[in-house]
């Protein structure tokens, strides 16, 4: 098996920061432990939760959230390589606390690239080797090698399938957001007022975010707003959520999405992509409350 | 100018209380500032409408927002007073949130009379938000009998000056003492703390004073927790008068500017001098 990466721009090193960091957010919701699974391919990384094996979207319980996110590893990393062990196994998994990884690529600012590779120390780590800027024009830069225990899993335990990206075959109605700032600040005033939050789209793009308590009705109304249908079986459709589960989900992004889409599927769960620049993208699932 | 909240003059009509600002964050900047309860009694009267909140009985916080603040005002009874959850009224306010060089979010309050909710209707580029406020039977509030003729000392401060000396005050002890000396020419904030004591003196002569009217020497011991109420309407003011009857009431008066309309408008605080026997 062979992996290595390498990130040289600066800009690139911000946007796998910013990354990280969504991940890091995301996975301190959950409600396993804080680790991550990072799924290697030739092309890819996804990044999933451990308890996130299926791809049916059993919840049992309500307010359960899950997550999955691919990054176009060829356009993120200015130099990237992945050969797995052999066809039949052409990516690897790994687990691991993205705190930790977070924690070394925000170490300093003056870093001028960075190299990620898979060592084997004692245990198994991802090791990321940082050169650092010097202190002046004259001095030589340092390099410093952090090494990020990681456990292996092994395709017996965990199925290739189970790591697919979600489907939305049976989306019935999607529809785009509104921007991100907006949607943050709103969502937080209603979190001070109340605990649950409806979300109601038509097929002519008008959105509207409720909350609703014995005090107060608080209703956005968002109009002409890009819209798909699907399914031509009802006017509008609408969703019961946590307003915490939603405001977890907002505040974890980090990066800076081209859109977010709101899926209705049925009334079970809430299926929200986030996209930028098709380099990433970012499924979050919430459970729904039923009444 | 936002345009979708189109002026109808007789829109209002069927309203109690009708009202438009082009600016919430006018009323929530006010409204905030009194904020240290959870309900407030929203009167709405011909001069503007009064946000009142009390605590225990013991201090009240009044904000004034006078009918030229509004661009809309229509009242169709002397006085129209309701309680409400001040808090929820605040978070309505700010559900855009103050995003920075757009156009200010616009606000039309919409009142129909016993038993309805309270409307707000608040407009930011093109996106409509409609906030139903739960009213309930107005308490009475404490008669503070402030006196206008019975005040014995009034004291014109800039505000930073009290901001200075009110952030010198030793926070371990709960009390504050105000003297206010004819002899002395002061105003003399104290406070008595488990280390020792503070004493902040501002003379007459001062640059932060703007005017010292004392007939009499006083004394009086205030609960800390009083003047801490007031820090918000402090911090958004450009001067302050305080006010002593002979009782030791205090009564303090906080000038807000508004800056967008080149107008003012005016926040209250009243409490009752600690009985403490010394």
């Amino acid at each position: 098996m062979k992996f290595g990466a390498k990130l040289i721009n600066t800009e690139n090193i911000e946007q796998f920061t910013e990354i990280v960091s969504t991940v890091n957010k995301l996975c301190s919701k959950g409600s396993g432990g804080k680790t991550c699974i990072i799924k290697l391919n030739h092309d890819s990384m996804c990044f999933v939760l451990p308890e996130f094996a299926s791809n049916h979207m059993l919840f049992y319980n309500s307010g359960q959230v899950s997550f999955w996110m691919r990054i176009d590893a060829l356009l993120l990393f200015d130099f990237y390589i992945f050969e797995g062990k052999s066809i039949e196994k052409s990516s690897v998994m790994i687990e691991i606390l993205p705190e930790n990884l977070l924690h070394v690529l925000k170490s300093t600012p003056n870093v001028k690239n960075l190299k990620l590779k898979l060592a084997n120390k004692q245990t198994v780590c991802l090791s990321i080797e940082i050169e650092y800027c010097g202190i002046s024009l004259k001095s030589k830069s340092r390099t410093i090698t952090h090494d990020i225990p990681v456990k292996i899993i092994s395709s017996s335990f965990l199925a290739m399938k189970d790591f697919q990206e979600p489907n939305l075959k049976d989306t019935a109605l999607s529809i785009q957001m509104p921007g991100l700032k907006t949607l943050k600040h709103m969502i937080e005033r209603m979190k001070a007022m109340g605990d649950h939050i409806t979300i109601e789209a038509t097929k002519n793009g008008d959105l509207t975010i409720r909350i609703q308590t014995e005090c107060v009705s608080v209703s956005s109304y968002f109009k002409n707003l890009p819209v798909q249908v699907k399914k031509n079986e009802l006017c509008s459709y609408s969703m019961r959520l946590s307003i915490r589960r939603m405001n977890d989900f907002i505040n974890s992004i980090q990066v800076k999405p081209d859109k977010i889409i709101c899926n209705f599927i049925n009334n079970k769960y809430a299926h929200f992509l986030v996209i930028q620049n098709g380099n990433l993208v970012l499924h979050y699932l919430i459970s729904s409350i039923l009444d | 100018m936002n345009t979708t909240l189109i002026t109808r003059s007789n829109e209002g009509e069927k309203y109690l209380l009708y009202a438009k600002l082009d600016n919430a964050k006018i009323l929530y900047n006010l409204a905030k500032s009194v904020n240290f309860k959870e309900h407030a009694v929203f009167c709405a009267l011909d001069s503007g409408l009064k946000i009142s909140c009390e605590d225990a009985k013991s201090t009240q916080g009044i904000a004034f927002v006078h009918t030229d603040l509004f661009q809309e005002y229509s009242v169709k009874e002397d006085c129209v007073c309701i309680k409400i959850n001040l808090s929820v009224l605040i978070e309505c306010l700010n559900i855009f949130g103050s995003i920075v060089n757009s156009i200010p979010t616009a606000l039309k309050i919409c009142y129909e009379g016993y038993g309805h909710p309270l409307s707000l209707l608040l407009e930011d580029n093109g996106i409509i938000t409609e906030c139903n406020i739960k009213t309930m039977e107005a308490d009475s509030l404490v008669n503070f009998e402030f006196d206008f003729d019975r005040i014995i000392n009034k004291i014109i401060i800039k505000s930073e000056g009290l901001k200075e000396a009110l952030s010198e005050i030793d926070v371990s002890n709960d009390i504050i003492e105000i003297v206010i000396s004819i002899e002395k020419q002061f105003l003399r904030l104290s406070s008595f703390g488990l280390i020792g004591d503070t004493h902040i003196d501002i003379p007459a002569s001062s640059d932060y004073i703007e005017s010292f009217d004392c007939k009499k020497t006083q004394v009086n011991r205030y609960k800390v927790s009083f003047f801490r109420n007031s820090l918000k309407a402090l911090v958004s003011s450009s001067k302050v008068a305080l006010r002593i009857t002979d009782s030791g009431v205090m009564g303090i008066q906080f000038l807000i500017p508004i800056p967008e309309l080149s107008k003012m408008a005016f926040v209250e605080f009243y409490f009752c001098p600690d009985e403490e026997i010394e």
